[in-house]
């Protein structure tokens, strides 16, 4: 018994010294020094970008590279406590397309437009532009500079296909052709990471596009995408229905397992593929441009880039970082670093020389493959409403027409 | 019991005396809930919405919307069928689970430990672990159906299935700590009246329902409830183990709380959710409380 | 004639409560079982279809947990944070138990209710309003906050159990310590507690592991490694470039040891939990 009452004593004793410990802790002088918060996959690269290219020599700016949460959920939650809290625990974030819409449409970033002259944005292409006015600008502000450009990309195995004798399919109805050549036992022909509160918002997207519409519309060319997959599906077997609660890791090792044959991915499968010595060959992880839906062969852009919440401790240094890390005589040697860097800034693309992931962009880009990522103001939520309404029809609970005019209704109401 | 009665102190003292002790805990629990319930009920009556950047009164509007969404209706059915049946299994299992481990046997006490294991888990972390033997490629569970019938299941992808994956797991979960209330209510009988029962040919049945029942009821039904409610407002495992999907089939009205809230920004339909919570909460006490009144809800 | 048929039955019974109890150890540790070997298993063997029931062991996963996340900072968070809330809520539940069992006043018993019944308040629907409570506090993103919160919803479970407690000390003890001349506060230390040890034991362990457990507060009011706990670290982890990602084997590491302290305090503590929740309900 008097065991438990000194137990609560020392308890209480080891709380407060440490409660002490940690306010001393937090009472160190004030260096110049930024926190910089990026996917957990892009620490490394950032921090050697920072150290080589010699940020910290240049500007007396000190960086820590930290991870910020990955998936919007959790990073959503984090941020907005933060900012209502008057603080953030970045002072530059690495962001993607829509969470950087919501957090903008709240009036939480700094503009950056400042920073940037005509000269910088000549280095830009033309569809670039287009996408940084429509993903990054808010009543004229910019909120956010992109750091990449990242298209998606057909992955296929051409060593499969050859040994059938079949070509890249060219269109939507070849694909379910090639892929009912090559599918058998535990291997599809086509697949893709379509968990929900994840990609199967993306894919509706990417294919509702293809169809030539725009997914937020929920018209007949939603109604033909998802009519598409379906039948993929259910009716021609050629694409598993487990997608549906897979993620990009997951399909990923599917397909270099090989039990895939072609599927839908964002650049970084460049790097994974190869990581991967014992499996990997140059035939096994080929790029063709999108088969060709209604609408032609087309697939949307996406991308990363820097933000700094206006809550940040030192808005100042935090803009001298994105003004470094944006500039164009820089942009060659980032794209070779990393994937994660590369865009279609004409100097960036100039430094690749074709090289890597840079081929294929600029094949796409040649081909006038690639297409503006649809947007809706209520970004996620929009994104959900499509997500829900998609996965109640491929699993069969709802018909095509009782599923789509669910979600139409929903869509409506959004602009409450 | 009472040690300042009416006798020796007056009455203001006494008050003094308990606002010192009670006062604490009261102001505590004022301010981080009872204060912030009572302000969601105000916000939901306001079209607040950080993305919007706007905050003004709109009356019932936010319920309106609601009711609105088709998704709406299946989202509360889903809420309700998830606690019934929940409470209900785990009330059976849990008796199992109580007399299993007030039986006599070698190891009684690892048991009783391993019972404790599902509820010391994080929630989080056992509903990962689930959607990872559930889920229908790399499963366990699926593998083994697939060994007994040579049909993959793909439970997490259809909406029955999936709700019924859901419910198990949160049975699971739960389940020992029923089992673990039910269990003080045994032991707290007395050997002698089980013994005597015996001796007047009750049968194992009659024993249980007539000296069991009612010694373990009034804990049970007491802690059963509030089992309930922390089940209705609880968010991790849906977060964990299906997203809410497939489609919108298992999401459960406090998930959906989270979806507006936390990822979406609308506080004031988030508001008017929670309000909603908050009655159905309400509902579910006061039919609990009616249908054991017999048993009395002990406090 | 009788005694076969007894015994046979007897033995029917036994065969029976073993085979329960088996199938019931089996469902129990299952999950726990497929966290602990994912946990060792190398990446690339954890996507293998039929899964792998003998993987290469590894402590790769384990590793990788370390290098993502500050683990340690992480693990003092949580200690804290659970420490804290503990210590809170007992605290405060003991005083207010003890002054609903008593101190007889009008309006107690009402008051008690309200109090038990907050229980009932759901925590999703006061994280809003408690932005801004915290904010007021400047307590975002501290410790202190999430303790006060995270003891705040503890306290309701922890009068209802101690009250029931106190009205078991008998009152004769108290009353004649406070013959002998015994300050209140003397009679608290020296008298209840030590009557209380076994409730004060249970509801310590039981909130302990209800906070170390808690995902919501953590996620939502904290930003910063100064105030991040083991729970909120799952959102952290990934495997490859792919924010949706969730990186089984990390996250198993992860479980993995975030429940072993549960368990080695479950094992040694087994005997006050039952025994406390036991005589804690009974009356």
């Amino acid at each position: 018994m008097n065991m438990l009452r000194k137990g609560i004593l020392l308890l209480c004793i080891l709380l407060l010294a440490a409660g002490t410990v940690m306010a001393q802790g937090a009472r160190e002088p004030e260096r110049e020094k930024i926190v910089v918060g990026v996917g957990g996959w892009a620490v490394e690269p950032t921090q050697r970008a920072i150290e080589e290219l010699g940020f910290t020599e240049e500007t007396g700016i000190e960086v820590e590279v930290v991870t910020r949460p990955g998936a919007p959920p959790e990073f959503i939650s984090q941020m907005t406590s933060a900012i209502l809290g008057g603080t953030s625990p970045y002072d530059v974030i690495d962001m993607e397309d829509d969470v950087a819409v919501g957090f903008s449409r709240s009036g939480w970033l700094v503009d950056l437009d400042p920073l940037f002259d005509d000269e910088f944005w000549s280095d830009w292409p033309e569809a670039m532009i287009e996408m940084t006015d429509t993903w990054s600008r808010h009543q004229g502000e910019l909120f956010r500079i992109p750091h990449n450009y990242e298209a998606q990309y057909f992955w296929y195995r051409k060593d499969i296909l050859d040994q059938h004798g079949l070509q890249p399919p060219k269109t939507w109805d070849e694909m379910v052709e090639v892929a009912k050549a090559v599918t058998s036992g535990n291997r599809y022909g086509v697949s893709d990471g379509l968990g929900q509160g994840a990609y199967l918002g993306v894919y509706m997207t990417y294919l509702t596009q293809q169809a030539g519409g725009n997914v937020y519309d929920m018209g007949p060319e939603f109604e033909v995408a998802l009519q598409f997959l379906y039948d993929m599906i259910h009716k021609h077997k050629v694409f598993p229905i487990s997608a549906l609660d897979k993620d990009y890791d997951q399909v990923n090792n599917d397909y270099m397992q090989d039990r895939v044959v072609m599927m839908r991915q964002w650049p970084f499968f460049y790097g994974v593929a190869r990581s991967d010595e014992s499996w990997f060959e140059e035939d096994k992880a080929a790029v063709a441009l999108p088969p060709a839906g209604p609408a032609g062969p087309i697939a949307y852009a996406a991308s990363w880039g820097w933000s700094i919440p206006k809550t940040a401790g030192n808005v100042d240094a935090a803009k001298t970082f994105v003004e470094f890390m944006s500039r164009t005589e820089h942009q060659g040697y980032l794209a070779q670093l990393d994937t994660w860097f590369l865009s279609a800034r004409k100097s960036c693309l100039e430094a690749m020389d074709g090289a890597g992931m840079a081929k294929y962009l600029q094949m796409y880009s040649d081909a006038q493959a690639i297409g503006t990522r649809p947007f809706h103001p209520a970004g996620q939520e929009a994104h959900t409403v499509v997500e829900e309404t998609s996965a109640a029809f491929l699993t069969n609970q709802l018909s095509l027409e009782e599923a789509v005019r669910r979600g139409r209704e929903r869509m409506a109401g959004l602009g409450r | 019991m009472v040690l300042f009665g009416s006798g020796k102190h007056g009455l203001p003292k006494r008050y003094l005396l308990f606002a010192l002790f009670v006062g604490p805990a009261l102001i505590v629990r004022i301010a981080t809930s009872i204060y912030p319930v009572i302000h969601t009920f105000k916000l939901s009556l306001m079209r607040y919405n950080l993305m919007q950047q706007v905050r003004d009164f709109v009356g019932f509007g936010n319920f309106i919307s609601i009711m609105q969404d088709p998704t709406f209706r299946s989202i509360i059915g889903f809420t309700l069928v998830f606690v019934a049946s929940s409470t209900l299994f785990q009330l059976i299992f849990g008796m199992g689970v109580a007399n299993l481990l007030n039986a006599k046997f070698v190891g009684r006490r690892i048991v009783r430990t391993i019972n404790l294991i599902p509820w010391v888990i994080p929630m989080i972390v056992s509903a990962y672990a689930f959607r990872w033997l559930l889920t229908g490629d790399y499963g366990l569970i699926s593998d083994w159906i697939v060994r007994i019938t040579g049909y993959r299941p793909q439970l997490l992808l259809n909406a029955t299935s999936a709700r019924i994956s859901l419910i198990v797991v949160n049975i699971w979960r739960n389940m020992p700590f029923m089992g673990l209330v039910i269990l003080a209510g045994l032991q707290s009988i007395p050997e002698e009246l089980y013994e005597s029962a015996k001796m007047d040919g009750a049968s194992w049945f009659r024993r249980f329902l007539h000296i069991t029942m009612p010694a373990s009821a009034s804990t049970v039904v007491t802690l059963g409830l509030f089992n309930i409610i922390w089940q209705m407002s609880d968010i991790d495992l849906v977060l964990g183990v299906t997203q809410g999907g497939p489609g919108s089939a298992t999401t459960v009205l406090a998930f959906r709380i989270y979806q507006h809230g936390m990822l979406w920004f609308d506080w004031g339909l988030a508001s008017a959710l929670s309000v909603m919570l908050v009655l159905l909460v309400t509902i579910v006490s006061l039919i609990g409380l009616s249908i054991f009144k017999k048993y009395q809800f002990t406090l | 004639m009788e005694l076969p048929v007894w015994l046979k039955r007897k033995h029917s019974l036994q065969i029976l409560l073993y085979a329960g109890l088996l199938i019931f150890v089996f469902v129990a540790l299952l999950p726990f079982y497929w966290l602990f070997l994912a946990s060792l298993t190398p990446q690339h063997q954890l996507f293998s279809i039929p899964p792998n029931y003998f993987p290469d062991l590894t402590l790769a996963n384990f590793a990788a947990l370390t290098q993502q996340i500050p683990f340690s900072t992480y693990l003092m968070n949580s200690l804290l944070f659970s420490g804290g809330s503990v210590l809170l809520s007992v605290i405060l539940s003991f005083l207010a138990a003890y002054g609903f069992a008593r101190i007889n006043v009008p309006g107690s018993n009402a008051l008690m209710l309200i109090l038990v019944l907050s229980m009932a308040l759901p925590p999703i629907v006061t994280v809003v309003p408690l932005f801004e409570v915290l904010r007021s506090l400047r307590m975002i993103d501290s410790l202190t906050g999430l303790t006060l919160v995270m003891g705040s919803v503890l306290i309701p479970f922890s009068v209802w159990v101690l009250v029931s407690f106190v009205k078991r000390v008998p009152v004769e003890m108290e009353e004649a310590a406070f013959m002998d001349g015994a300050r209140l506060y003397q009679v608290l230390w020296y008298v209840v507690v030590p009557a209380m040890v076994p409730a004060l034991v249970t509801i310590i362990i039981i909130n302990f592991i209800n906070a170390w457990n808690n995902l919501l507060f953590p996620l939502v009011f904290s930003h910063s490694v100064s105030s991040k706990t083991l729970t909120v670290s799952i959102t952290e982890v990934f495997q490859a470039r792919t924010p949706f990602g969730r990186p089984w084997g990390i996250i198993s590491a992860l479980g993995v040891t975030m429940v072993m302290p549960m368990i080695v305090l479950v094992l040694t503590a087994q005997k006050w939990i039952v025994s406390g929740l036991t005589r804690g309900s009974i009356k």
